[in-house]
């Protein structure tokens, strides 16, 4: 009955409750006594604040209080540099009178209504000593630095072979050069659903009401910054609007709030706005790479040659690194020098967002690769297959499960790859050139450790799986449904899953797409536990018709326990009959496997059909076709939409997302919607999204992997080379927009 | 801040007699994101919204009379035969609540040189009809647009509506983006043929500081077509002369480069654009004519 549940496309679980309005995010919510917070911010690049004169905004109506570096809300600062910590800067708002970049929090007012607040921080005077900032990202790459060790290896890691005294030799010995330098702007996650968060204060201490991707680490870390013990700090974030990354980190705005809260003895809501997003919650860093590949004529690679350097801002945290997490393992080559390096920039806090370091990293590595076929005038498929690896270039370990070749060759058949024109700009139908492009694409396989899940069987007959994880929009409540369901027997629909609260069972949150690897398998663990709870109680109850019978007798399946001359009973009806609401149990992940026997990433493989305007150069994307190894595909349905939306956040780095700051005041001149362009539904092609399924059981029991960044790895180099089959024009700096493709 | 609703044509312009400085609002779509981004703060709105004459259209043998306030999507709906230049730049503003919400009496008040119903309008021709206390004048739509965001109105006028003359031939417009929906145009392009007068007007978009005719291709394809009697004849237009008159439309701007495109490219497109909607047109008349016969 039940055993096709999982695989099967299941429609997310609150679906319903989302396109009805019923789901409630943390800015619907108005407990009573209610203020309102509205965050001011800096209007230089860098300095100190002077002064600041809240008279006017103070004598202004309803507002309550307007608090500045001259008039602070205790914050703890031994939390910046704790590892506990998932504060994503490293500084505390109004702390002191620094001002790190343009648009930081100097000041948060609150009042009786949202737009008291707004009118009163618009009467707030900040009177600034200002600095030049560094804003220029390329005027500072000449003095970028190194930013220490990247995933246990050095900044710059040379992977030599014997005799070979330099990756330059290993390029110079080469009879086939390509490559390039890549380079792309800072870009914003911007999800719809804006950041906000109510705080609450009652005897029991705090409840933070925050969209958040990490509700536990939020509430160890609103904590700390309070001086709160953790038990009395509980973050609830049932919702969560899109995220992308700028919601992992706990940013400065929740802190305030919660601080204000306390001190006014009144729940406090500060939602900030659009434009505000762009310099208080964290951004991409810009990425300026250089690629060359050195191959042989048969197009066998002999060096590969990578070099990085990202943006970092001053106030931290995070920095792509984007040939360590690409070129450092994607292609089997004798010779590999990867680099990373950062330029320090007075620049908004950064995260990591959506694929970080693959996403502009697999872009320079997958371009220079077609730039490699082309020279050879070799298929890029064939290229890549050529230089396919099966152990870790350097360390010599197989991966838990890698079927990228299949990808790319089943990709290819659905595509219709056969039909490229290997010449560009040979393809015309009418006054559109067509083009197309392909690429490859790997994300790591993470897991994390120590997720903890609870599975509750209730005497109603239903069942409850929790965790404190968050569902973003990535369907992670119904996949803790359905695996739960699928381990007790019993239809979806009788298994609830509770997810976005600090105090459920210990979990980290939703990144890195370590969910499913995570939680499921947490979960599932769980569930095996209920069941083997369920048990006992069934044969230790006097009131059990199981009582006495030993436990190895009883049978679980289907919902029903079962035991020796026919009994029989449903665990509902047994519950209700021995008088007990519910029995449950905790498990967590087993652990990942050792490192030094796999290396686990997930793989696809893009394929993309461009148009190009002859005359204008206009682009449209006509399809995309993308295979994906991930292993056992838990939910076909929202894996597709995850898939999906990591094309689309490719077709963004593509052709159109950036934030542009300006150099001198180090303001983001486009910190809205209308002007940082993200793709729109008639952007967006037909997409052809195709799994394996190769449960990948060394990785976990389980044998899922992660599937959220995934599809943004790749797509915007698969776009870049179709655009330059189409046209032979080759774009290195994205976005691709018309008038780099004429120009 | 006051915020004023006036419920008839003759309050509105007494508001605004009192308030000269004051916004008024037609759709909003405008006005409102300049509020949300603090650009503006003004001492008063007007909001039009209740004013019934800005919301109808009217149509005699040859001209139609649209309200200031009519949104885009009643002109797709049910003026598309007779300003067909006009409905194809609606189709291009926005979203379809953008569309729901925003006229081209916004588009004039806002008088952005992107704004996509301008080269629609200068295409067409037009008069622009605008009232206050002291009485009612007509701006024609060229003399409408006097610089960056500032037009023809006195502070104390609103416009009451728009008199473009229906179509007697095809019309073309044409925009690029930097996306394919919701987007400011990188540069767009309007074209009317006018038979009647034997002329040809153009409205560019996005490519000089107002929106502008670019009347030395206006001319020289209005010559061309006398010189070879082709308006008669409906004959063929010949490519050279097409690829003329779009390099004279290119010379005719004066765009700059900025966040959305550079100036080399919007010179470019403007060529192209203009080559084709001439031709797109041309040859409309051309089987249209044949047609008739
Ligand atoms: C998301 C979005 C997308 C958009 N896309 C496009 C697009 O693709 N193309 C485009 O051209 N525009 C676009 N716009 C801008 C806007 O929609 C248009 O300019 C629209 O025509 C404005 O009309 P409205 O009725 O909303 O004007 P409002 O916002 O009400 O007013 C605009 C201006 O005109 C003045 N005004 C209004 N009515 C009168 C009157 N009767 N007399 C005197 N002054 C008046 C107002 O005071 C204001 O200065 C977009 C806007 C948004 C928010």
């Amino acid at each position: 009955m039940t055993a096709e549940i999982l695989g099967r496309g299941r429609a997310r679980v609150e679906g319903p409750a989302k396109v009805t309005g019923a789901a409630k995010y943390a800015a619907d919510l108005h407990p009573s006594g209610l203020a309102y917070g509205y965050l001011v911010l800096a209007t230089v690049g860098r300095g100190t604040v002077t002064a600041v004169d809240a008279e006017a905004a103070l004598a202004s109506p309803g507002v309550l209080a307007v608090y500045s570096p001259f008039n602070p809300l205790k914050l703890y600062g031994g939390i910046v540099h704790s590892d506990q910590s998932f504060l994503g800067q490293n500084w505390l708002p109004l702390q002191d009178a620094e001002v790190r970049h343009h648009g930081q929090i100097v000041g948060l007012v609150v009042a009786d209504t949202f737009e008291q607040a707004r009118r009163g921080a618009a009467l707030v005077r900040v009177v600034y000593d200002a600095r030049p900032p560094v804003a220029d990202f390329a005027a500072a790459l000449p003095n970028a630095v190194s930013p220490g060790p990247i995933n246990g290896e050095p900044d710059v890691l040379d992977l030599l072979a014997p005799g070979v005294p330099s990756i330059e030799a290993a390029l110079a010995a080469a009879p086939v050069r390509a490559g390039g330098t890549y380079t792309q702007p800072p870009k914003n996650p911007v999800p719809l659903e804006p950041h906000a968060t109510v705080a609450v204060w009652d005897q029991a201490g705090l409840t933070l009401h925050l969209g958040t991707q990490a509700a536990m680490p939020s509430a160890l870390t609103v904590a700390a910054a309070l001086g709160q013990d953790p038990a009395r700090v509980r973050v609830l974030s049932e919702h969560v609007g899109g995220g992308f990354g700028g919601k992992l980190y706990t940013w400065a705005h929740p802190l305030l709030t919660a601080a204000a809260a306390q001190a006014l003895g009144r729940p406090v809501k500060t939602v900030i706005t659009h434009e505000q997003m762009f310099s208080v919650t964290g951004n991409r860093t810009p990425v300026h790479q250089t690629v060359e590949l050195g191959a042989s004529a048969d197009g066998a690679l002999q060096a590969v040659k990578h070099e990085a350097v990202s943006g970092l801002s001053t106030s931290g945290l995070i920095f792509e690194q984007a040939a360590h997490t690409t070129s450092r393992y994607l292609y089997k080559a004798p010779n590999i020098h990867v680099a990373q390096k950062v330029a320090m920039l007075d620049a908004p806090p950064s995260t990591w967002m959506r694929a970080p370091g693959e996403e502009p990293g697999s872009f320079a590595l997958e371009s220079a690769m077609d730039e490699l076929a082309a020279k050879l005038n070799l298929d890029p498929v064939e290229l890549r297959l050529r230089n396919y690896s099966t152990v870790v270039p350097g360390r010599g370990v197989p991966w838990s499960s890698k079927h990228l070749d299949e990808c790319y060759r089943l990709g290819a058949a659905r595509f219709g790859w056969n039909r490229r024109a290997q010449r560009p700009g040979s393809v015309r139908e009418g006054d559109w050139l067509i083009g197309y492009g392909m690429a490859s694409a790997a994300y790591p396989g993470n897991q994390f450790p120590y997720t903890m899940a609870k599975v509750r069987l209730r005497a109603d007959g239903g069942a409850e799986v929790s965790s404190a994880t968050a569902d973003l929009g990535t369907g992670m409540r119904t996949v803790l449904s359905s695996v739960v369901a699928e381990r007790l027997g019993l239809p979806g629909e009788r298994v609830a899953a509770v997810l976005g609260d600090s105090v459920l069972p210990m979990n980290y949150g939703a990144f890195a797409s370590a969910g499913t690897a995570s939680t499921a398998t947490a979960a599932r663990a769980a569930a095996s536990a209920a069941v083997a709870q369920l048990v006992q109680v069934a044969v230790q109850n006097a009131a059990s018709p199981f009582h006495g019978l030993d436990p190895k007798d009883v049978v679980y399946a289907e919902g029903r326990l079962t035991g020796p001359g026919g009994l029989d009973a449903a665990f509902g009806e047994l519950l209700t009959r021995i008088d007990v609401s519910g029995v449950e149990a905790q498990d967590g992940s087993a652990p990942p496997p050792d490192a030094r026997n796999f290396a686990v990433h997930s793989f696809g493989a893009h394929f993309c059909e461009v148009r190009v305007h002859a005359w204008t150069s206009e682009v449209r994307l006509r399809r995309f076709t993308s295979v994906i190894d991930a292993g056992r595909i838990v939910n076909e349905r929202t894996a597709r939409s995850q898939i999906a939306g990591g094309l689309v956040f490719g077709i963004g780095q593509a052709l159109f997302e950036g934030s542009v700051m300006e150099p001198a005041s180090g303001r983001t001149a486009n910190a809205n919607l209308a002007e940082y362009l993200i793709p729109v539904n008639a952007d967006v092609p037909v997409f052809d999204i195709q799994f394996l399924s190769h449960p990948d059981t060394n990785f976990n029991e389980f044998g899922a992997r992660g599937i959220g960044e995934l599809g943004t790895v790749g797509s915007a180099a698969a776009i870049a080379n179709a655009l330059f089959n189409a046209t032979g024009r080759r774009v290195r700096d994205l976005p691709v927009t018309v008038d780099k493709l004429f120009g | 801040m006051e915020f004023l609703r006036p419920s008839t044509w003759d309050e509105a312009l007494a508001a605004k007699a009192e308030y000269p400085s004051a916004v008024p609002i037609a759709g909003g779509t405008d006005v409102m994101v300049e509020l949300n981004f603090d650009r503006h703060r003004p001492e008063a709105l007007i909001d039009l919204n209740r004013v019934p004459e800005l919301h109808t259209w009217e149509i005699d043998d040859d001209v139609v009379r649209l309200g200031a306030s009519v949104p885009y999507t009643r002109i797709i709906d049910h003026l598309t035969d007779r300003l067909p230049g006009l409905s194809l730049a609606a189709h291009t503003v926005g979203s379809p609540q953008i569309r729901n919400r925003g006229s081209v009496g916004g588009n004039l008040g806002a008088a952005s040189p992107a704004g996509d119903a301008h080269p629609a309008l200068l295409a067409s021709g037009g008069r622009v009809e605008v009232a206050s206390v002291r009485g009612t004048r007509m701006i024609p739509i060229d003399d409408f647009y006097l610089g960056v965001k500032r037009n023809a109105l006195e502070e104390d006028e609103l416009i009451l509506a728009v008199h473009i003359p229906s179509a007697t031939a095809p019309q073309q417009f044409s925009k690029i983006g930097t996306r394919n929906a919701m987007v400011i145009a990188v540069c767009s392009f309007g074209i009317g043929l006018h038979p009647e007068t034997g002329t040809v007007r153009t409205g560019i978009g996005s490519a000089a500081p107002t929106p502008r005719r670019a009347t030395d291709a206006e001319e020289f394809i209005a010559a061309e077509l006398a010189d070879a009697g082709l308006w008669a004849s409906r004959g063929e237009l010949a490519a050279s002369t097409a690829q003329r008159f779009g390099e004279l439309v290119a010379q005719a701007a004066s765009p700059i480069d900025d966040v959305r495109g550079s100036a080399a490219y919007r010179r470019h497109a403007l060529s192209v654009m203009a080559r084709r909607t001439l031709t797109w047109t041309w040859n409309e008349y051309r089987t249209a004519g044949r047609a008739a016969a």
